[in-house]
């Protein structure tokens, strides 16, 4: 090749294609849709150590009632009967696994342990079952709500069309839209001044837009597209359900910590209740259905853990309470447990896939905008006018174009840009902004390339946190085996007594 | 356990090729859709001309001829119906004397400053990105139909079926292609 015919040389940066852009981020799904599926199942274990039992316990007596209605009876005391014999024989297996733990001494001792811990296997299989069956569940109800309550609480209007900008937005909206090949959503504007815009909705046909009117005063006419892009795009990726299939995992949590606090909170009826009633009504009002979504969602809340303490240590007849909920010591003990390693276990191992899951859905919606719009210099430079949630939208800060709780702002370099990494749902600025580059005009101010110093930063950096992180393992490891088991064999106990 | 694998290879010789079937109907409906998404704005910006020529007219009377020229424009593009390249000549020429319009415009000064101009060029302006990107819809659209159509495995079941390929909306006028002349 030669110099002469070369234009003016970029500086060095990595330059791609919105194509490949997207097919990465769409890989980077899978990868980490995987990585989080296999935690969440992990964590379903431990739930399952709990709710497995319950859904024996449930199941016999559902036939016990039956046979008590004196339909089958014979056939459905025996099937009782069954279920509490099975679970017997599950808890000798499992007090076999728990004796021989120090005897592993020779190959066979091994074996004989697998086999045995393979045999106990189908004791979790039931709750783990229900926790996929709620899961779904969960998710169908969410696409009930569609997020609808933000809208609320942000007091967002519809676009007056008298107002020329406001016009300006709605075609926006329309014009976005058929590039998209969507039909166009509803749009709401939000009276604050903050630049910043969300996306709400059940699906990509019945979504809608919030953007907020300092977005409206600040941006260009161009910049404004660059941002609806993203929005747009994010809803005909299938952001929404991605997002509920996200929040759903933790409903199913505090779904199974609400029915282990009911002796011990009376919020916890109350969510059951809300629950209940948006469950059967047949079109429960989206707020209804927000509210009874939140309400068990709260059961993971340190609120909960700190009404029960409220209801043990303050009030009247404290003395009379803590005799009647002494025979319930043990519930709350695993239901103390079973909340710890979910906590645990969400800060170590979910947190970090499931935020960066997301992450990876705000590239994709980034780069969906640039295939839309082929204007990445307009969401560029919008991009780093973004600004703060509006008041009211904290909750459901996730479904905004930006909300990086401690970002360092469009212009950071090297690693400040990576604060936050763990925890952070959205991207930091400086970091998109890199990319819109890379997909546009290939000037990139820094690069994520391979220095001596940064090799040797990152060698001490793992010399120092790799002791920690093992020890936060074994740890974790030890609480959560733990757990399995002391919830497990209390589980089965009271099954197997009940049912023989 | 050999009954069961070719009962499956049995299964997968008949299911698979009606998956791509399926697949290349989808993308030809995609690219009927996209067709019509164009044909829904072009109505739209049809529908924007006697309002804009009558709200301009009154400003503008001794330039009679653009709307003239306007005028026979949206006649030939509505005559064009649904021939891909002949509707795309005539639209391109209907949405150059729309910007020469708006040209002469701005440098009327009582026009320049009327907010019903400006809230008609932003409907119009609108209007244009609509077109653009309904017809850049329509070409991803095409794009991946067509590309169905010739690459392994789809495109034997395109030649089994007699699928056609779909024209590109482009420009094929000479003007656009030109480099633009500036002069100061």
């Amino acid at each position: 090749m030669s110099m002469t015919g070369m234009a003016v040389p970029l500086s060095a940066g990595e330059r791609v294609s919105f194509h490949d852009e997207q097919a990465r981020r769409r890989r980077g799904t899978w990868r980490l849709a995987a990585i989080c599926l296999a935690i969440a199942a992990t964590m379903g274990l431990v739930t399952g150590a709990i709710a497995g039992p319950f859904v024996m316990l449930s199941l016999g007596g559902i036939l016990n009632l039956i046979a008590a209605l004196g339909i089958f009876p014979q056939a459905a005391n025996d099937a009782a009967v069954g279920i509490g014999q099975w679970a017997a024989a599950k808890l000798d297996l499992l007090g076999l696994v728990t004796d021989n733990l120090d005897k592993l001494e020779t190959w066979h001792d091994h074996t004989v342990m697998a086999e045995r811990l393979a045999d106990l296997l189908p004791a979790f299989l039931p709750g783990l079952a229900l926790s996929a069956l709620l899961w779904i569940g969960f998710q169908r109800l969410a696409r009930r709500d569609g997020a609808e309550d933000l809208a609320e609480a942000l007091r967002a209007r519809p676009p007056r069309p008298g107002d020329l900008e406001e016009k300006q937005l709605s075609n926006i909206v329309e014009e976005v839209a058929i590039a998209a090949g969507l039909p166009a959503p509803r749009v709401l504007l939000v009276d604050s001044p903050t630049v910043n815009a969300a996306a709400i909705g059940t699906s990509h046909d019945h979504a809608t837009l919030l953007v907020t009117r300092g977005l409206l005063d600040t941006l260009s006419r161009d910049e404004t597209v660059g941002i609806i892009g993203h929005l747009v795009g994010s809803v005909g990726n299938g952001d929404l359900a991605v997002m509920r299939s996200l929040v759903a995992v933790f409903q199913v949590k505090g779904f199974f910590l609400t029915i282990l606090d009911l002796p011990f909170r009376w919020s916890a009826w109350k969510a059951l209740a809300s629950l209940g009633t948006v469950v059967v009504h047949p079109n429960p009002a989206p707020a209804r259905v927000a509210e009874a979504l939140h309400s068990v969602e709260a059961g993971l809340s340190t609120d909960a853990t700190e009404e029960i303490n409220r209801n043990l240590s303050e009030g009247r007849f404290k003395t009379l309470r803590l005799i009647l909920m002494f025979p319930l010591l043990l519930v709350m003990l695993i239901a103390i447990m079973q909340k710890l390693i979910l906590q645990l276990w969400t800060l170590f191992f979910l947190g970090w896939p499931l935020a960066a899951l997301w992450r990876t859905r705000r590239y994709l919606a980034d780069s969906t905008a640039v295939q839309l719009t082929r204007n990445p210099e307009a969401l560029e430079s919008a991009l780093g006018k973004l600004g703060s949630i509006p008041e009211g939208g904290e909750a459901r800060d996730y479904l905004f174009v930006h909300a990086a709780g401690h970002d360092t702002g469009p212009n950071a370099k090297g690693f400040s840009t990576r604060r936050g990494i763990a925890d952070s749902i959205q991207p930091s600025l400086a970091a998109r902004v890199g990319r819109m580059k890379a997909q546009g005009s290939g000037l990139v101010g820094w690069t994520n390339r391979i220095t001596p110093g940064r090799v040797l930063g990152y060698g001490v950096l793992s010399l120092i946190l790799g002791p920690l992180v093992g020890m936060i393992l074994v740890l974790v490891g030890m609480l959560t085996a733990g757990t399995v088991v002391a919830s497990l064999s209390f589980g089965l106990v009271v099954t197997a007594a009940l049912l023989t | 356990m050999s009954g069961w694998l070719v009962l499956v290879i049995v299964a997968v010789a008949v299911l698979y090729p009606i998956y791509l079937y399926n697949g290349l109907v989808t993308l030809r409906n995609r690219v009927r859709n996209a067709w019509s998404q164009i044909d829904v704005q072009l109505k739209r910006r049809y529908d924007l001309i006697p309002n804009l020529v009558s709200s301009v007219k009154g400003y503008m009377a001794h330039e009679r001829g653009i709307f003239d020229t306007i005028v026979s424009a949206r006649d030939r593009a509505a005559a064009a119906g649904s021939n891909v390249p002949a509707r795309a000549a005539a639209e391109e020429a209907l949405g150059r004397s729309l910007h020469s319009l708006f040209a002469l415009a701005e440098s009327t000064p009582e026009l320049r400053a009327s907010t019903n101009m400006l809230a008609l060029q932003e409907e119009l302006g609108s209007t244009e990105n609509r077109i653009a990107f309904a017809r850049q819809h329509y070409n991803d659209a095409v794009l991946a139909y067509n590309t169905a159509l010739e690459t392994v495995p789809s495109v034997f079941v395109a030649r089994a079926f007699a699928f056609r390929p779909d024209a590109l909306f482009e420009t094929n006028e000479a003007v656009e292609r030109q480099p633009v002349a500036v002069t100061f």
